[in-house]
């Protein structure tokens, strides 16, 4: 009975340990990449859907530049991080961010072409890892 | 969302009564269904070596716990306890200004979401009963029901408005008492919250419009008059004690949580995490159905967003077998996906309770019929089924952990603005919710530790039950082989869905 009470008060130690550590290394992190020149990153969009593969993995702190084309207008979201932009045929469209949150974010559309209300669709994720 | 050609006619009439029983409004508006409730989880699939770690972490020392009953009689019985009443400081946070304040608090809430649904704005991220139902109550409250205590005994807002309305008759109404006060038929047992819980169940993981503020608030109101329609028939203890489906739920989930109240001498106790969860005397059929179908819609709430379930879904929507059904249940479910989602939900609640039953027939089996001293299948049943709780609670906080951490976040800015009209009351209605909260390195290691810790309880719970219960220890070690198969195999689908990229079917 008292192992499994240590176990908890071990683990919640243990978690508020890392709680701590993360934090402040993702500060150092985002001033240092700062610095370091952005990774492009190019995605194509063709027939409603990302060419190859969906999921665009990144690094905690990264500095991305992300070029977006697309083959009929399009309105994009990039959840958690909250970035919408229009992407319209023959204009790539660049965003540029730091990936400062971990997790794993859906970029969807909003209607594609026409503009009648597809609802939305999930194109694809991008993640971003800890260091 | 796909939506498959309904044919309406000729069925116009159960759809509407099944519409009735569901309390799917009608003005039912096409917004993107996504598990539990609402908002999204931004969860990076825990990595292969953690999830592999974790498993053989959750197998090895399960062999401990083996090991360290085998070396003797360690069936404890008592356990300590410290009052905390009886100390100063107890007494200070326990005192009726403080219960008072909470349970207004808690009934002020209730009322919010109501007035939110029914005058607020329509989209979910500006308005705050959402929010307030999926993420602060629902996921929040099993937080603090399973780490701290049974709160909701003494929040629970319908009990509140109960009671004022009893104090008030009384008053006006001497020598009379409010209700019929019924006697609470025998056989009737704990299954109005059975049922009821399915129907919560439902509403959370498949329901279309739980995300939709004017929905939820029907919804809120009609469980409330069917909560106050059961107190007024049977009494409110008895209500809350078989109805009322909170209540068990996070009584439940409380039976882990170091703290325990016993009325007849008046204490609030600390204990030992997790003595809650070992029974007297076996639990009521419905119960056991009850804990089990917790168990089970913790564990689909986890698969909805798996890219298994992505693959199954549209296969099944096709499927000649289940596609009559989907245009059945469309109508009445709101969309396809909903529908498809119904069917595996209820196919999966059942398998659950029959894969459950099929252990504790093993066990049955395994265990000589001297030391099982007469208990049957059923009793067995009865007698393990909250030793798997640990499991289910621990997913719990794994699954949630970061949802609750970021999704919460909107209670701050929605504070100022409950209802979406651009209010300001308190200054923060513009704050932005950070998703850098919680980093994936902190969650991934608090679920893999959480997973395991709870799975080691579950196998020591269960070993003390049968070492309890059965005759002799060599027997009682030996009933507990099906028992901790069948909870490894609960942690490695806890572990594996943790593991999964969460993906939103649609």
């Amino acid at each position: 009975m008292t192992g499994s009470f240590t176990g908890t008060a071990a683990m919640l130690a243990f978690a508020a340990m890392m709680f701590g550590s993360s934090l402040s290394l993702s500060d150092a992190q985002q001033a240092e990449d700062a610095a370091v020149a952005p990774t492009k990153i190019e995605v194509r969009i063709e027939n409603r859907e990302v060419v190859g593969d969906n999921v665009i993995r990144l690094t905690e702190g990264q500095r991305v530049e992300m070029i977006w084309t697309t083959d009929a207008a399009v309105e994009l979201h990039i959840h958690g991080y909250d970035i919408r932009i229009e992407v319209s045929p023959g204009a790539p469209t660049e965003i540029s961010f730091i990936a400062h949150a971990t997790g794993r974010f859906a970029v969807t559309s909003h209607g594609f072409g026409d503009q009648d209300g597809h609802g939305h669709e999930t194109l694809a994720y991008i993640e971003v890892y800890p260091d | 969302m796909p939506t498959v050609a309904g044919r309406r006619c000729g069925r116009a009439l159960v759809t509407q009564a099944l519409r009735a029983l569901l309390v799917l409004v009608t003005c039912a508006m096409p917004i993107t269904a996504w598990a539990h409730g609402f908002a999204e989880r931004y969860d990076l699939p825990v990595p292969l070596h953690l999830y592999m770690g974790g498993a053989a972490a959750a197998v090895a020392l399960s062999f401990v716990v083996v090991a360290y009953f085998v070396r003797g009689d360690r069936t404890v019985r008592r356990y300590p306890t410290f009052n905390v009443l009886g100390t100063a400081a107890g007494r200070l946070i326990t005192g009726p200004v403080v219960r008072f304040v909470l349970r207004l608090f808690a009934l002020f809430m209730l009322v919010l979401v109501v007035v939110a649904g029914l005058i607020g704005d329509s989209d979910p991220f500006n308005n705050i009963a959402p929010t307030t139902v999926w993420v602060i109550w629902w996921v929040g409250f099993a937080y603090i029901s399973g780490m701290l205590g049974d709160l909701w005994a003494l929040l629970n807002p319908w009990r509140t408005v109960y009671e004022v309305t009893e104090w008030l008759y009384v008053r006006f109404k001497p020598n009379r008492r409010l209700g019929l006060n019924m006697n609470y038929p025998r056989g009737l047992a704990s299954w109005p919250a059975v049922v009821l819980f399915v129907w919560f169940i439902w509403a959370e993981l498949i329901w279309p419009n739980s995300d939709s503020p004017a929905d939820l608030s029907q919804i809120v109101i009609t469980y409330s008059l069917i909560t106050w329609s059961g107190m007024l028939v049977f009494g409110s203890a008895n209500w809350l004690r078989h109805g009322e489906v909170f209540t068990i739920l996070f009584g439940l989930l409380a039976r882990f949580a170091p703290t325990e109240y016993v009325a007849e001498r008046r204490e609030w106790n600390l204990r030992p995490w997790a003595v809650g969860l070992l029974p007297d005397k076996p639990m009521s059929v419905s119960l056991t159905v009850f804990v089990l179908l917790m168990l089970s819609s913790v564990t689909f709430d986890g698969l909805l967003a798996t890219p298994l379930w992505a693959e199954i879904a549209p296969w099944l929507l096709m499927s000649d077998l289940v596609r009559p059904l989907v245009l059945l249940l469309q109508d009445v479910t709101g969309d396809a996906i909903a529908a498809i989602g119904t069917i595996a939900l209820v196919v999966f609640l059942l398998v659950f309770q029959l894969l459950y039953l099929a252990f504790c027939g093993l066990m049955y089996v395994v265990t000589p019929a001297r030391a099982r001293v007469n208990l049957s299948v059923g009793e067995l049943a009865r007698l393990f089924v909250l030793s798997l709780v640990p499991i289910a609670l621990a997913y719990h906080l794994a699954h949630y952990l970061s949802f609750l951490l970021i999704v919460g976040q909107y209670m701050i800015p929605m504070a100022s603005d409950p209802f979406g009209f651009g209010w300001d009351l308190f200054g923060t209605s513009l704050y932005m919710v950070n998703i850098g909260v919680v980093g994936a390195k902190f969650v991934w290691i608090t679920s893999v530790i959480a997973i395991v810790t709870g799975h080691i309880v579950a196998v020591w719970l269960a070993h003390v039950v049968a070492l309890r219960r059965l005759r002799d220890s060599g027997a009682a070690l030996r009933s507990q082989i099906p028992m901790l198969f069948l909870m490894v195999s609960y942690t490695m689908l806890s572990l594996w869905i943790l593991a999964q990229p969460v993906v939103e079917t649609s």
